[in-house]
This record gives structure tokens, C-alpha cells and sequence, in this order.
């Protein structure tokens, strides 16, 4: 008899402003007041709940079950429950991170300093925290599709582009980011090992299928790109019916290169 | 009105070129502005159409900077892809100006985008919750 692998289970985790470390402890001994607070901070929000696929989440919601986490000296964390469709939600209070011992303050340093430059083994020393935790910190947020963040901050799906690519080193080896930006927002940030059309047209395929699944009729209208052959390729074959665009700066900064047979007396001219 | 100006300032800039330095550095660069023209053209056609691409290399140098401090990035069974995707959220949600027009703003609420607080780290951890939708 083989044995089925269990489906992993979803990521049903809500976090919750509580606004101090007191008010939580003095709401998780009253029920009703615990859910209405839940509630609040959800239509405050005005986010909708993962509820399960069958369920439109017209339900309510009730306190489900309790569990200590050790790790945070016996801290109680709930757990709530939808009534139509029987999906639970673990409210994680905004003073704990998820599967992690780290304060917040902490974690908001050490990315901090990260975000502004400062290197790994500094960031680590000034806040007491091993290298790796950091990784592992950034890494967790990063489980979330930006596509789906961006658009809970009520951000339209960019139909004006900025498409290029980053060439940077794994040790030995080279690899690619190709990037889609739009204003001051990065969009998609993917790796590739190729500097290739198709292998970019992979990486930035993977934002152009959840954008379409967010919003069938999603269409890019203009992207510019730098003329670089992979990156325009894989634009064309993503977004077919947009206009492409040369950089005119990187224009201007290659029209030099394009004169230097011509002696400089004349180009002066 | 502007891709006609554009147009014909290149065909003038090619005669100069001719003119001035020969007719073959002439053709070389009228064979490089009839590659790259219509890219031109689309810029200047779409008054929406983004001009240069100095926002995303904004965006890339800021990023490099991060990959060359983080080896983690290089690590073989580590999730690059997370990884980058984290970056690019602190990219997008930490405030990253303080006097100009959009103080104290990130790049999402520059973009028009709402957060949830006004405490950046929480809005990461709010907005990253696998339980919304």
C-alpha cells in the first residue's frame, strides 16, 4: 500500500496590529472582544481572508483554538475559524514574526541596514543576529508573489514598463536578473543563468500569468527597454500587442561609440 | 508633431555626418538610427511612454549592492527566487526619501498605492500574511 502524500497546507496566517504588546494579553482572555478586535482590523484593513475555494466568505468568524509557542516564553496565539467553510486562521499579534524567535525591532534594524547598504557581517554584529538569520528573514518575506502585495496596496497592474536586465556574479558564475519596473516599483525581480530571450521570457512569464490570473484582461501598452536583443525578444513574445521603446539616454550614451572611426577634429564640427 | 521633428533631425544629423566625415561613417550611422528608430518613434509617439530607464537602474543599482553584501544569494540550495523577491519588497515598501516632494513615502504610496500603517516593518509583515487574499 503506498502511502498519499498529504497536500502542504496553506499559509493561512494573518498578522494583526495590536497596537501594544498589553492590549493583546488583555484581549486574549475575552473571546468576543478578541474576534470584534479581529474584525475591526480586518475591515480597517478592508483585505479579504483566504477563505477556502468554495466559500464566497459571507460567514462569520469564531475563536477556533489556542496553542503556546515555547520558543516566546508560553505566549498564547488563536487561531480563528470561518463558519461556512471551515477555514482557520492563525492571528500572529504584530509583535511576532512568523516560525521565528526574533523581535520585530530586530528584524526592522537588521533590514534596515541591509536596505541602506550596509554589509551582512555588520548588520549581524550590530544586531546581535547570525548572517544567516538575516537571509533567512529576507527569504520569508519573499515567499509572497510581489504581484499579489502590490495589489493589496490598491496599485493598478503597470500597463507602462521599464524591462531590463541586471548582470551580476554567483561567485564563478554570471547571472541575470531580468526586471520589470514601473515608476518606482519593481514589479518581478528574477534569476536567470542564460542571458537568452527564452530564459527571460521564463522568468518574466512567471508575472505575466499571476497578473492575468488577477486580471484576465491585463495588457501591457508600452515597454522600454534599452535595445538589448534578449530583453525586447522577450517582451514581444509576452506582450505582443504592446509598443516598444528604445531608451533615449542609452541612446545618447552609445552615439559616441558609433562616431569613433570619424576623426575628432570633425566630429567637433 | 514630434515624431515628424524627430524624423527629420536624424536624416539632417546623417547628412552632416556624411557630409562632414565621409559618406560611408554616413551610412553607419544611418544604418544604426534605422535599427533603433522605431523604438525612438514609440517613445515619442505615446506622451505616456516612459522616456529612459533611469528609474530601473536605479532600482538595479540599489539591488546590486544588496547581492554583493548577501552571499546567501549565492548559496546552491537556498531559494534565490525568494530571496530576490524579499529585496525587491523592501525596495518597493521602505520609506526611501526624506526631504523631497514625497517624504517619508515608499515607493508603493509614491506609485499611488495605499499601505496599511505607517510603520513600514509592519506593513511588510501585514502585506506578506499568507491569510488575505
Amino acid at each position: 500500500m503506498g502511502q498519499t502524500a498529504k497536500p502542504p497546507r496553506q499559509n493561512r496566517t494573518i498578522t494583526v496590529d495590536f497596537h501594544d504588546e498589553t492590549t493583546y494579553f488583555a484581549l486574549v482572555g475575552n473571546t468576543q472582544a478578541f474576534v470584534e478586535f479581529v474584525l475591526a482590523f480586518l475591515l480597517s484593513l478592508g483585505f479579504q481572508l483566504a477563505h477556502k475555494a468554495t466559500c464566497r466568505g459571507g460567514g462569520c468568524l469564531t475563536r477556533h483554538s489556542h496553542y503556546a509557542r515555547i520558543r516566546l516564553g508560553g505566549l498564547t496565539i488563536w487561531r480563528v475559524q470561518c463558519t461556512t467553510c471551515h477555514a482557520v486562521f492563525t492571528v500572529l499579534p504584530h509583535f511576532v514574526l512568523r516560525y521565528r524567535q526574533m523581535r520585530p525591532e530586530v528584524a526592522r534594524d537588521a533590514l534596515l541596514a541591509t536596505h541602506g547598504g550596509l554589509s551582512l557581517e555588520l548588520c549581524a554584529v550590530i544586531c546581535h543576529i547570525s548572517p544567516m538569520a538575516l537571509s533567512r528573514l529576507v527569504c520569508a518575506f519573499g515567499h509572497q508573489s510581489l504581484v499579489t502585495v502590490l495589489t493589496r496596496c490598491g496599485l493598478s497592474l503597470p500597463v507602462y514598463v521599464l524591462a531590463d536586465e541586471k548582470h551580476s556574479r554567483c561567485l564563478t558564475d554570471k547571472v541575470y536578473l531580468p526586471t520589470i519596473v514601473s515608476g518606482r516599483v519593481i514589479w518581478p525581480l528574477g534569476s536567470t543563468v542564460e542571458a537568452s530571450a527564452a530564459a527571460f521570457t521564463e522568468s518574466d512569464g512567471t508575472f505575466q500569468r499571476t497578473a492575468s490570473q488577477q486580471e484576465p484582461s491585463y495588457r501591457v501598452k508600452g515597454v522600454l527597454t534599452d535595445g538589448f536583443d534578449s530583453t525586447t525578444k522577450s517582451m514581444r513574445t509576452l506582450f505582443p500587442r504592446a509598443r516598444l521603446g528604445n531608451c533615449l539616454r542609452h541612446a545618447i550614451n552609445k552615439l559616441p561609440g558609433k562616431l569613433t572611426a570619424i576623426p575628432s577634429s570633425v566630429r567637433k564640427t | 508633431m514630434r515624431v515628424f521633428a524627430l524624423g527629420q533631425r536624424l536624416r539632417h544629423f546623417v547628412d552632416h555626418v556624411a557630409a562632414t566625415a565621409g559618406s560611408a561613417n554616413g551610412e553607419r550611422v544611418r544604418r544604426w538610427f534605422q535599427d533603433k528608430k522605431a523604438g525612438w518613434y514609440a517613445v515619442l509617439a505615446d506622451p505616456q511612454m516612459p522616456v529612459t530607464s533611469t528609474l530601473l537602474d536605479q532600482a538595479h543599482n540599489a539591488i546590486e549592492r544588496k547581492l554583493f553584501a548577501m552571499k546567501g544569494f549565492h548559496h546552491s540550495k537556498g531559494s534565490q527566487q525568494a530571496f530576490l523577491n524579499g529585496l525587491a519588497l523592501l525596495y518597493d515598501l521602505v520609506p526611501y526619501q526624506r526631504r523631497a516632494k514625497h517624504a517619508g513615502q515608499c515607493g508603493v504610496e509614491v506609485e499611488g498605492g495605499k499601505v496599511p500603517t505607517r510603520d513600514w516593518f509592519l506593513n511588510l509583515q501585514i502585506l506578506t500574511s499568507g491569510g488575505f487574499r
